[in-house]
């Protein structure tokens, strides 16, 4: 058996003959299937804590399959477009394209395949609003974001940050042919929590994005501008993430749930902010990292919970 | 940017170098030996010469052929597989959508 680059041109903007290898799963893997699981999530908690009964689930289900579809092509297209800068930074070196597995066109064939493919099912199983907003969510982080937010301003991933946030409200306008007020605290929850989320990755992975030539926020603004405006974020976040309980689409189960977690995402976003050295930022800064997951996580699994179970009322 | 573009360039030439005379030997038998037999510092050299060759463009007008390799069949063949059942999936997506629809209108 040869090697997995032994036939591969690994440059990604090459014109070369592809001797191709590639696997099935190589080209799972341009889908990004850890962002395609957060997507089903947020987009399955969205049709939950709309108003109401879901009418009928099997459509539901292939919805949310459509809305997964149609993030994981945008994440082909991103791949197709960030190849150079993939190649350089050792958290995305492995990709498929950068590691030659796969050809840059073939990716973004692949992308634009599934993007359509992902909208024309949405419209078909739920409805054209539903659709419509996939295709802007597809629309924004593959051409708005990776095209041009992404290389040119430290506000990137604040901004960029709403592709990321609209899968609640397309799950929800999936369910129900709306996009109120509610669907949209939704969206702002993961928005105002993608810049402390992002920026505490980029403080310990600032030389990654340096290397790739990407402005993010501490490479730009440096070090204490960036932990102040994570501490900023964070506190909006978490007051943000509480205002559900106030729409009646969110109880008790999950005002206490967001509000112990806000609590202690902001403790960890003042720790990051008073650390002097480098190693306590290091430190603290992964750590918020982690806990923002876990954080974004427990506050939509309450919402979860409290809908299957009834507590919302 | 250009300290990104160097690196990237730097990355692929490694590669190719050691990449393409295992290609051309598998793809041009009167011309690929003497690839093969020479060293990486050789086949560095010859860089431009391999990529001129394999060119897409250049293929499409002499009408050459490339022989695949066994491996390559295998993923091509898997990969086929996979689009099979991919379009079969759609097609089954597709009639399960119109029933549902029609069940909820017929239903409703």
């Amino acid at each position: 058996m040869q090697p997995a680059m032994s036939n591969h041109s690994a440059d990604p903007n090459s014109e070369t003959l592809a001797f191709n290898l590639a696997q099935p799963g190589d080209y799972f893997a341009l889908l990004k299937p850890r962002v395609m699981s957060l997507v089903i999530f947020t987009a399955l908690v969205g049709m939950v804590a709309a108003p109401g009964p879901v009418a009928n689930w099997p459509l539901a289900l292939i919805s949310l399959f459509a809305i997964s579809v149609g993030a994981g092509a945008s994440g082909a297209l991103n791949m197709w477009w960030d190849s150079d800068i993939d190649a350089v930074m050792s958290r995305t070196k492995g990709r498929p394209i950068p590691s030659g597995k796969v050809q840059r066109a073939d990716a973004f064939g692949f992308g634009l395949f599934l993007s359509v493919l992902a909208v024309i099912v949405l419209a078909l199983a739920a409805n054209y609003l539903a659709a419509g907003l996939l295709a802007f969510t597809i629309f924004f982080y593959a051409v708005i974001y990776s095209m041009f937010l992404k290389r040119s301003t430290p506000q990137n991933i604040v901004i960029g940050g709403a592709a990321g946030a609209l899968p609640p409200v397309v799950g929800w306008a999936a369910v129900t042919g709306t996009a109120p007020l509610e669907a949209w605290l939704l969206f702002a929850i993961i928005f105002f929590w993608t810049p402390p989320h992002f920026w505490a990755l980029s403080l310990f992975k600032s030389e990654d994005y340096a290397a790739a030539g990407i402005p993010m926020m501490p490479n730009v603004k440096g070090e204490a501008r960036t932990k102040l405006e994570i501490l900023v974020y964070t506190v909006i976040v978490a007051v943000i993430a509480v205002t559900p309980v106030f729409f009646a689409f969110a109880g008790w189960l999950y005002g206490t749930v967001a509000v112990v977690l806000g609590a202690i995402f902001l403790a960890g976003s003042i720790r990051l902010y008073v650390a002097k050295d480098e190693a306590a930022t290091m430190r603290a800064s992964k750590s918020l990292f982690g806990f923002s997951i876990f954080y974004l996580f427990l506050i939509y699994a309450a919402l979860l919970a409290e809908h299957l179970l009834g507590l919302h009322g | 940017m250009a300290d990104t573009d160097d690196k990237k360039t730097d990355t692929a030439g490694d590669d190719r170098s050691s990449v393409q005379p295992e290609a051309a030997a598998v793809d041009r038998p009167d011309s690929g030996s003497d690839h093969v037999s020479d060293g990486d510092g050789e086949a560095e050299a010859n860089e431009t010469e391999h990529q001129d060759f394999f060119s897409a463009r250049d293929a499409r007008a002499t009408g050459e052929h490339y022989q695949m390799t066994q491996a390559e069949q295998k993923s091509r063949k898997r990969r086929s597989i996979v689009i099979a059942l991919g379009i079969v999936a759609f097609v089954a997506l597709i009639y399960l959508i119109t029933m549902l629809r029609l069940a909820e209108n017929v239903g409703g």
